[in-house]
């Protein structure tokens, strides 16, 4: 590791060498300490969202209008036409080529997709057929909830697999006439999502920006991350079995009650049509297989990328519904595109204003440290960051950061990151979108849990994942 | 994000079917209860006892008028004999029948206060009405919501003659659902004609799954009987009379208890007072 930091330093200070080469000149460092406060302001505003009532597109978006306007009176950006790789010159908005489109299509692409696919019954008969095969046992059940919110989070998002398990699990242990249970299922299954949210390059938005920019391909994250995934999983589980005192069926008679309770559930309820749903389950296989292979994807189609894969599947799912696609339009999370869009606007902005510079100095330092302090100080420090405030301009600051440095595809810094981000959500209710669900279900259900109740609840199951995937890191990456 | 968890919510609570579970309903001891003296008792067992086959019960008593003399004093003779069902007349005590509403004072109180199932005969106590050579082989359950009614059925099918034939009825009153419509339609938010359409369909599809239900596992698991299911949407007493009619029914069985009032359960007592020429069994 000693060896690549050398090579790190080289590097990113060539980086600024090269920048200045460019033609990009001096920024007066009142300016840098303007825009360094400005993206301090922002972070903070996205960690009140709540408080401020604003979603988080007006709010980064206000920013990156703010940061523009400012950027341009201050001389900062570079206006003129854009080079094609043909060599065409067209004029954009200085604004537009500074979005990550590649991101933003595979969000866009990924979601329609889950969207539609969603309404073929496939995830709901899924989560049916395994409560009616747990016997109504609460502990099977846990098991199996457990890993279909890992699968979920890792197929759709980690949002959509806390709303759909956990309303099943409100539903199916209300029925079992079990809903003491209720507030330690819904907790493990919001710690759960950030886990599965681990295990595939698309299963979050921090492992899609830092996974694209570090260039790691969709099947070398599964293969490194699916170990750690599996065994924070079996963690997680037995913690919850003990903290929350989940227990199995003791008698003959009790287990006989809670299997013609569960029995009472019928899968096929939720299929609104036999043959979507087998093509929804065909469609997946194509979408997730297609994805693991996109690098290997013949006649130079690789060239189009994850965001054309996942535009196109999409795009064929779409079609079973073509009469009726303005529902699954109106479906997107915007609020999310928006954000992310104006988050790349800011980033921009923050790299001419050389604020991302002054931070990536202070990491250089940071990652500068003795094997493996670094490491530790960076997965622990991202958790800790992204347990306040949102993951997503954490990772793509950081990502923007050491591609910067030019950090090499194998580094363990980009995992450190990954993982750092994913589970620094479970340490707070508001440090992950999936976090955000679980408490709204418990409240639905009028459980008591405030914020100190979750953080003195899921601290001790982050910090053992946290420790865990610190480890992993180590020995494995 | 709330609309999409109360739309999952939604997906698995349609999921849950409600599981009709057969019981052959235990009867050990019968009691018919009259206002006259004991060869009127004898002659009233004699009756229900050819009307009711299939009840094979050998222990059956009578309470004859003199030993009662009010509704509580009923009630404490009832207590003594630990029945497990209960035969009677309308207007006990009541010198001439008088179509005045109601079931008389004796069967008002005790169809209310007593979890004992009360079989009513035809007629009154001063007038029966003979069920001539009639045999309990046509019965017809009706409930509001028969979904997950299973004691009600089971008393059906515990009454019906081997061989004979059982209606599951739920009728869903137009009335009421009206009154919701019309409430709805006022409210912006909700697509009127959707809600119409979705509530209609509902509240129909819950009620044929379990009786659909419920006929398979009688088939199975209960005795010979043919099974008949009926839902519909419309007026409760003209569409359940409309159905006792058309199908000649020896004995019409339903809920008189309402969890939240004392009196008997509305639509059960319009049926319990139009319907004189019929049998009843009110639970």
């Amino acid at each position: 590791m000693s060896e690549m930091l050398t090579s790190l330093n080289n590097g990113y200070g060539a980086a600024w060498v090269l920048a200045f080469a460019a033609g990009e000149h001096e920024v007066p460092a009142w300016e840098t300490a303007l825009f360094g406060l400005i993206l301090v302001a922002m972070i903070a505003a996205l960690a009140l969202e709540e408080k401020i009532h604003a979603r988080k597109s007006i709010i980064v978006g206000s920013f990156a209008g703010l940061c523009l306007i400012l950027a341009t009176v201050m001389n900062l950006l570079s206006f003129g036409p854009v080079e094609l790789p043909d060599h065409h010159m067209i004029d954009l908005p200085v604004y537009i080529p500074s979005i990550d489109w590649g991101v933003i299509t595979i969000i866009l692409g990924a979601s329609l997709f889950v969207e539609v696919t969603s309404r073929s019954g496939v995830f709901t008969w899924m989560a049916i057929s395994l409560t009616r095969r747990s016997g109504g046992d609460p502990w099977r059940l846990l098991i199996f909830y457990g890993l279909l919110t890992v699968l979920f989070s890792a197929v759709l998002n980690n949002v959509t697999a806390m709303i759909i398990i956990g309303s099943l699990t409100t539903v199916s242990l209300k029925k079992l006439k079990r809903s003491e249970l209720l507030l330690g299922f819904l907790l493990t299954e919001g710690l759960l999502t950030n886990v599965g949210g681990l295990l595939t390059l698309i299963s979050s938005v921090p492992n899609i920006i830092v996974g694209k920019t570090a260039g790691i391909s969709f099947a070398k994250f599964f293969l490194v991350a699916a170990p750690y995934v599996v065994v924070a999983t079996a963690v997680t589980l037995l913690m919850a079995k003990w903290k929350f005192g989940i227990a199995g069926l003791a008698t003959e008679e009790e287990k006989r009650d809670a299997r013609r309770m569960v029995d009472s559930f019928d899968p096929s309820e939720s299929i609104p049509s036999r043959r979507f749903f087998w093509f929804s389950v065909g469609a997946l296989v194509m979408f997730i297989a297609c994805l693991a292979g996109q690098s290997a994807l013949p006649f130079g189609l690789d060239k189009l990328e994850m965001g054309f894969v996942a535009l196109f599947f999409a795009g064929v799912v779409l079609i079973a519904y073509k009469n009726d696609v303005d529902k699954f339009y109106s479906a997107v999370d915007w609020d999310l595109l928006a954000f992310f869009a104006s988050l790349f606007v800011v980033i921009n902005v923050m790299e001419h204003a050389q604020v991302l510079h002054v931070i990536g100095q202070g990491i250089a330092r940071l990652l500068q440290l003795p094997d493996p302090v670094n490491s530790m100080v960076l997965l622990s420090s991202s958790a800790v960051a992204s347990s306040v405030t949102d993951n997503i301009p954490l990772a793509a600051m950081l990502a923007q950061i050491l591609g910067s440095l030019e950090t090499p595809e194998a580094s363990p810094f980009w995992w450190c990151v990954i993982f750092g981000a994913n589970l620094g959500g479970n340490i707070t209710p508001i440090g992950s979108a999936s976090t955000v669900v679980a408490m709204t279900i418990i409240h639905r259900q009028k459980l008591d849990l405030t914020f100190g109740g979750f953080v003195k609840a899921a601290v001790p199951f982050a910090v053992v994942q946290i420790i865990i995937a610190t480890v992993y890191v180590l020995i494995a990456v | 994000m709330v609309d999409h968890i109360d739309e999952f919510e939604s997906i698995f609570r349609r999921s849950e079917r409600e599981l009709f579970q057969y019981a052959d309903i235990p009867m050990e001891a019968v009691t018919f209860v009259s206002d006259g003296d004991a060869d009127r008792a004898a002659a009233g067992i004699a009756m229900a006892r050819k009307f009711l086959p299939r009840l094979n019960v050998k222990n059956w008593r009578s309470i004859t008028g003199d030993q009662y003399r009010t509704v509580a004093e009923l009630r404490d003779v009832l207590d003594q004999q630990q029945t497990d069902l209960i035969i009677t007349h309308r207007h006990l005590q009541e010198e001439s029948f008088v179509p005045q509403h109601s079931l008389g004072v004796y069967l008002d109180v005790l169809t209310q206060t007593t979890s004992i199932p009360v079989l009513v005969l035809p007629g009154s106590a001063s007038e029966p009405a003979s069920v001539g050579e009639r045999i309990c082989d046509r019965v017809m359950v009706v409930a509001d919501h028969i979904s997950g009614d299973n004691r009600l059925i089971n008393y059906g099918v515990r009454m019906c003659r081997e061989g004979g034939t059982i209606w599951l009825c739920h009728v869903e009153d137009d009335v009421v659902f009206s009154r919701y419509m019309r409430a709805i339609s006022r409210i912006p938010e909700i697509d009127s004609d959707d809600a119409r359409v979705l509530i209609e369909k509902q509240l129909l599809s819950d009620a044929q799954e379990f009786i659909d239900g419920c006929i398979d596992v009688i088939q199975t698991e209960g005795p010979n009987l043919t099974v008949n299911g009926y839902v519909g949407r419309g007026h409760h007493l003209r569409d359940y009379c409309r159905l006792i009619e058309e199908h000649d029914v020896d004995l019409l069985v339903l809920n008189t208890k309402d969890d939240d009032q004392l009196a008997m359960h509305g639509r059960a007592y319009s049926l319990s007072v139009e319907l004189t020429h019929v049998s009843m069994l009110l639970l």
